[in-house]
């Protein structure tokens, strides 16, 4: 039977990963996102690349929904929370600062390497950053995901992580996932409008599949 | 230049006196203008053919037209000649530009140059040729910007690069003829519908040029007429002469039949295992073309060839379409002096090129079409009145049978038509914007009431609406519909009514996107130190990693490093492990050759197996009458198999390959509503495969309507959208109306950020705009040039109408065998997404230093 979250347990905690593709620490009532990339439309519709607006909107709007249904004290993004400065452009500085004033958690934000440009604009519409590798214990927040464990276990994201999954009758179908390993969790991308990256998970990981609005673990084989 | 001894210059009056007679009065006039031709004719033992006089009297008389003969019948010199002929009579001393020469191929446009340079250097040395494609360097494109020559030899893509730049286009008001090459080939494209919007703009811009088509033999020459000619502001048709003669070309169709003991495979695409018979064809010839029809079968051929004839070692070439210039130059220059004793191409080497020294041509794998066939067979004995000699080399047993029906439609001259495109939006928004960037200084931009009148002289868009072309203007300029509320997206400025692309990184980022009209994002593929090879698509390196070897270009490659837009290479030691594969490669089986090839079925039902293909052929067909049935012409064929992957349903309506493709997804939509499953569908030219995980009810749906005419235009728009053909569509008109820039060269910061696969961008489309014409587009195009909805609907009342055979098996039969192991698939499901998703694996790798033996990390907590 699909279910909406799944219970895990991360270096001796217990967390929701959420359908949504958000993480949601109970204990601490502390939601995680990562790769949300407001203002990717308004960026390409700056460059007089047409895209439909509406993305940002609605990941504002999930995000609301999300803090609201778990009563969450905090919300962290695990970077890339902006797409670009252009997330300055149209209307979607507004929206941002409204949403900002509105929603009833503290927001936090680990520096994305597409945060870069947007640090004052973040500061501005009210955010505030946090620290490379903020210690959180037991977790390490950060960005990109990292070869050498830092103190604690990590969670990131950087990377939009998706599986091939493959069924019978000659199925295949890339899926986000949560990438679940021995030193990190990568989060699959928040952002309505993002793309996803192929990851290659081992034996010692474990995945949780997003498929539409449930989550599973992954039916795993291994590679011949 | 100095006079000719044998002549007195004109006007020079000697008088003699001499006692007792009149003065004698010796009076020269030069040579006529047609006698300097004819005398250039004589001088290489040629005689014009009356059809070449025909095109230069008509030409003369200040007539438009198409000349339409066999391929190496002499149709250049027929156009040529009589601008030159025109030239010369009006002692047209040139400076600017008079012809521009529109060639499909850039390997077409160098040898064009050559051909129309000699001549002009012997005839009329005033005007000179010079040629412009994407492989002009980037000096001599600023000379010809600067001082064009009076023949001007391009490519569709260039001449529309040209038109959006607002220095060249005065250099176009003196044109006097523009000459379309290889009209046929443009004909059904897209890269066609530019050439008309091109064409209408040419026209405005030199309200007297004429127009010339050069076309090889078409089943539709009124509409390709048409297309050329286009309209006038009344909507006439504008006059166009018809030429339609030269020799009749002999061409002669063999086939390379596998020995009769040989296992001969019953499907698969590549044809190696004809190996030796080919090499010993080719030894036989002085110098061949062996034409694939994909590119990856061209490199692994090249690599067989080389493999197995080491003694022909810089005697081989190859040609294909992704091929740097400099490889591609190579093997055509190899081929001109007879360096090279056989190229293996693809249809980059189609055309009209004139290789004299080619005496053999082979064909590996079905041609799909007659007029392929005639055409490559051309590319022997291309002088006029030689024979011509193609060799099929059939890549699985069936091919067989298409190669006999293809042989005897081209001996009844049954030649397949080439439809016109109408109505391309994408390629209307592209030339919108063309036009934006063309126009900065022709009076502040161009004014749109103006611009619709001359797209409506275009046989394309001559039923434009007013409302579409509202749109596409209006998306050109201001994006998506929203008006107000983005009034910063503006890629045309508006200045008293007329609209102009002001910002120039906008019009350098657009001409840019101007040549992606025919290929897909590419990274270049160059060695670490030295010269570039050409280009792979991006999906293809995707998969690869650092030190993965690949097939390219003829040579086994090492994956070094990918930077920006180009993967460095190093010569591998190792046998390569992949060959790169291109979209769109796959041709399709004309609806002529598949009713030629229902025919030729049918006969061998009957026992008649009168060529030598068919003979061959006896023994499978045995072995599918034991296995199945051979379905008479008004049978259907249904074949059922079980096999360890899931349930096989085989249908063999026999209508070609883009049919199959719609039949299949509309048979997975139906059978899917009675039970929610996925199917994987594969298809080739003679049926369908549908694969399922689960026993799906035949006999229910077919009682159920599954053949069914009622809510048929529902039923496949659903299975469009339900499948990926719209999506895969939306890939092509999303890069021709600028949506997405692949490609666009050193990826910078800003570019990286502007990075979007189409498919996301459709997914965004569908939902926040899914009104959007371009996204409708996707739909559209499917139905209309993909499925040819007409032809789905005549093949479902072929099938209503036919006896159902249904037959269970324990094998796959020899018809069923090539679908099966078709790899390219596509999936159609309408299962919820997490119950489908829950049947499903993923693979993961073994970590190297763990206890092989113990379980792997239970990841059911």
């Amino acid at each position: 039977m699909p279910e909406q979250q799944l219970q895990i347990e991360l270096a001796r905690e217990s967390l929701l990963a959420l359908a949504e593709r958000a993480l949601f620490w109970p204990r601490m009532k502390t939601l995680f996102v990562a790769d949300v990339h407001f203002g990717k439309d308004a960026t390409f519709r700056k460059a007089m690349r047409w895209v439909p607006p509406g993305t940002t909107t609605d990941d504002l709007r999930r995000l609301s929904d999300l803090v609201s249904g778990h009563k969450a004290k905090q919300l962290i993004v695990l970077g890339d929370t902006f797409h670009s400065e252009h997330a300055r452009e149209d209307e979607t500085f507004e929206q941002l600062r409204n949403w900002r004033k509105s929603v009833r958690a503290n927001v936090l934000l680990v520096k994305g390497n597409h945060d870069r440009e947007a640090i004052e604009l973040a500061q501005e519409a009210g955010f505030d950053w946090l620290e490379e590798d903020h210690s959180l214990p037991p977790f390490t927040l950060r960005h990109c995901p990292c070869e050498k464990p830092p103190d604690g276990y990590a969670l990131c994201g950087h990377l939009h992580p998706e599986v091939i999954a493959r069924g019978l009758a000659r199925q295949s179908l890339r899926i986000r996932c949560f990438w679940i390993r021995s030193h990190e969790c990568v989060l699959p991308a928040f952002g309505g409008f993002t793309g996803g990256y192929v990851v290659q998970p081992t034996t010692r990981d474990r995945v949780l599949l997003v498929a539409g609005d449930s989550i599973l673990e992954a039916s795993t084989a291994r590679r011949k | 230049m100095g006079t000719p001894p044998n002549l007195v210059r004109p006007r020079r009056i000697v008088i003699r006196k001499s006692v007792g007679l009149r003065p004698r009065v010796y009076c020269s006039v030069p040579p006529s203008p047609e006698a300097k031709i004819e005398a250039w004719f004589r001088k290489r033992r040629w005689t014009p053919f009356p059809f070449q006089r025909e095109v230069w009297n008509s030409y003369g008389a200040g007539e438009s037209g198409l000349l339409h003969c066999t391929t190496g019948a002499g149709k250049t010199f027929a156009v040529w000649f009589a601008a030159l002929l025109k030239a010369m009579k009006e002692q047209d001393e040139g400076g600017g530009l008079r012809v521009l020469w529109i060639t499909p191929l850039r390997a077409l446009a160098a040898d064009t140059e050559a051909a129309l340079a000699s001549s002009v250097a012997d005839l009329w040395p005033k005007w000179k040729v010079a040629r412009r494609t994407g492989d002009t360097s980037s000096h001599l494109r600023k000379k010809i910007a600067e001082r064009p020559p009076e023949c001007l030899v391009t490519t569709p893509e260039s001449a529309t690069l040209l038109l959006s730049q607002p220095g060249f286009l005065p250099h176009f008001r003196s044109l006097k003829l523009i000459v379309l090459d290889e009209w046929h080939e443009l004909l059904s494209t897209k890269r066609g519908v530019l050439t008309e919007l091109a064409l209408a703009r040419l026209r405005t811009l030199a309200p007297n040029v004429k127009t010339w088509g050069l076309s090889a033999t078409l089943g539709n020459i009124d509409e390709a007429t048409l297309a050329l000619g286009g309209f006038d502001s009344t909507g006439k048709p504008h006059p166009m002469r018809i030429v339609q003669s030269g020799p009749v070309k002999r061409t002669r169709i063999e086939t390379l039949l596998p020995a009769a003991d040989d296992r001969y495979p019953w499907g698969g695409h590549l044809g190696i295992q004809l190996l030796g018979g080919v090499t010993k064809l080719l030894r036989k010839h002085k110098t061949s073309i062996l034409f694939t029809n994909t590119r990856s079968q061209a490199e692994l051929w090249f690599q067989g060839l080389a493999q197995a004839m080491p003694d022909w070692e810089g005697k081989l070439g190859l040609h294909h379409g992704s091929l740097s210039n400099e490889v591609r130059s190579d093997a055509e220059e190899g081929l001109r002096t007879g360096r090279l004793r056989a190229v293996v191409a693809t249809s980059s080497l189609d055309l009209g090129v004139d290789f004299a020294p080619v005496d053999a041509v082979l064909q590996v794998g079905s041609p799909k079409g007659v007029s392929r066939l005639l055409q490559r067979a051309g590319r022997s004995g291309h002088r006029p009145g030689a024979e011509s000699v193609i060799y099929c080399v059939p890549a699985n047993t069936l091919e067989l049978v298409e190669i006999a029906a293809a042989r005897d439609l081209a001996m009844a001259g049954m030649i397949e038509n080439r439809s016109p495109l109408r109505l391309p939006l994408d390629v209307l928004v592209q030339h919108i914007a063309t036009v934006g960037a063309g126009g900065l200084d022709e009076n502040g931009g161009f004014d749109p009431n103006a611009l619709l009148r001359e797209v409506r002289t275009t046989f394309a868009y001559q039923n434009l609406s007013d409302t579409e072309w509202n749109w596409a203007l209006d998306f050109t300029a201001r994006g998506g519909n929203s008006l107000n509320a983005y009034s910063q997206f503006n890629r045309l400025s508006r200045n008293n009514g007329r609209f102009v692309m002001t910002d120039e990184r906008l019009a350098r980022e657009h001409r840019m996107n101007i040549g992606t009209i025919t290929s897909d994002a590419s990274i270049s593929v160059q060695f670490v130190r030295g010269a570039r090879l050409g280009s792979v698509e991006e999906s293809f390196l995707a998969k690869m990693r650092k030190g993965d070897r690949f097939l390219f270009a003829g040579r086994n490659l090492e994956l070094v490093r990918v930077r920006e837009m180009t993967a460095y290479v190093r010569a591998a030691k190792k046998g390569p492990r992949g060959v790169p594969r291109w979209m769109g490669g796959r041709l399709p089986l004309s609806t002529r050759l598949a009713q030629g090839m229902r025919a030729r079925l049918e006969t061998a039902r009957a026992g008649i197996f009168d060529t030598p293909e068919m003979e061959r052929l006896r023994g499978i067909l045995e072995i599918q009458s034991k296995l199945s049935i051979i379905p008479a012409s008004n049978e259907l064929l249904i074949e059922r198999w079980k096999s360890r992957e899931g349930h096989h349903l085989f249908i063999y309506p026999f209508e070609g390959r883009l049919v199959h493709e719609g039949l299949a997804a509309l048979f997975a939509f139906r059978l899917g509503r009675l039970q929610p499953t996925t199917f994987s569908l594969a298809f080739n030219d003679h049926g369908l495969e549908l694969l399922s995980p689960d026993c799906v009810a035949l006999e229910a749906a077919l009682e159920n309507g599954l053949l069914d005419d009622a809510n048929l235009v529902d039923d496949i728009l659903g299975s469009i959208n339900a499948g990926e053909m719209s999506r895969r569509q939306f890939r092509e008109i999303a890069r021709i109306a600028g949506l997405t820039h692949e490609g666009v060269g050193r990826a910078r910061k800003s570019t990286r950020q502007l990075m979007i696969s189409a498919s996301l961008l459709y997914e965004v489309f569908q939902r926040y705009e899914p009104s959007n014409l371009l996204f409708r587009q996707a739909t559209r195009e499917v139905l209309e040039n993909q499925l040819e909805q007409s032809r789905l609907k005549r093949a479902l009342a072929n099938m209503r109408n036919s006896a159902l055979q249904i037959v269970e098996l324990t094998a796959p039969s020899p018809f069923a065998f090539p679908i099966f192991v078709e790899r390219f698939r596509q999936e159609l499901s309408s299962e919820e997404l997490a119950s489908r998703v829950a049947r499903m694996e993923v693979a993961l790798e073994k970590v190297h230093d763990e206890d092989l033996h113990s379980a792997p990390v239970s990841t059911h907590a």
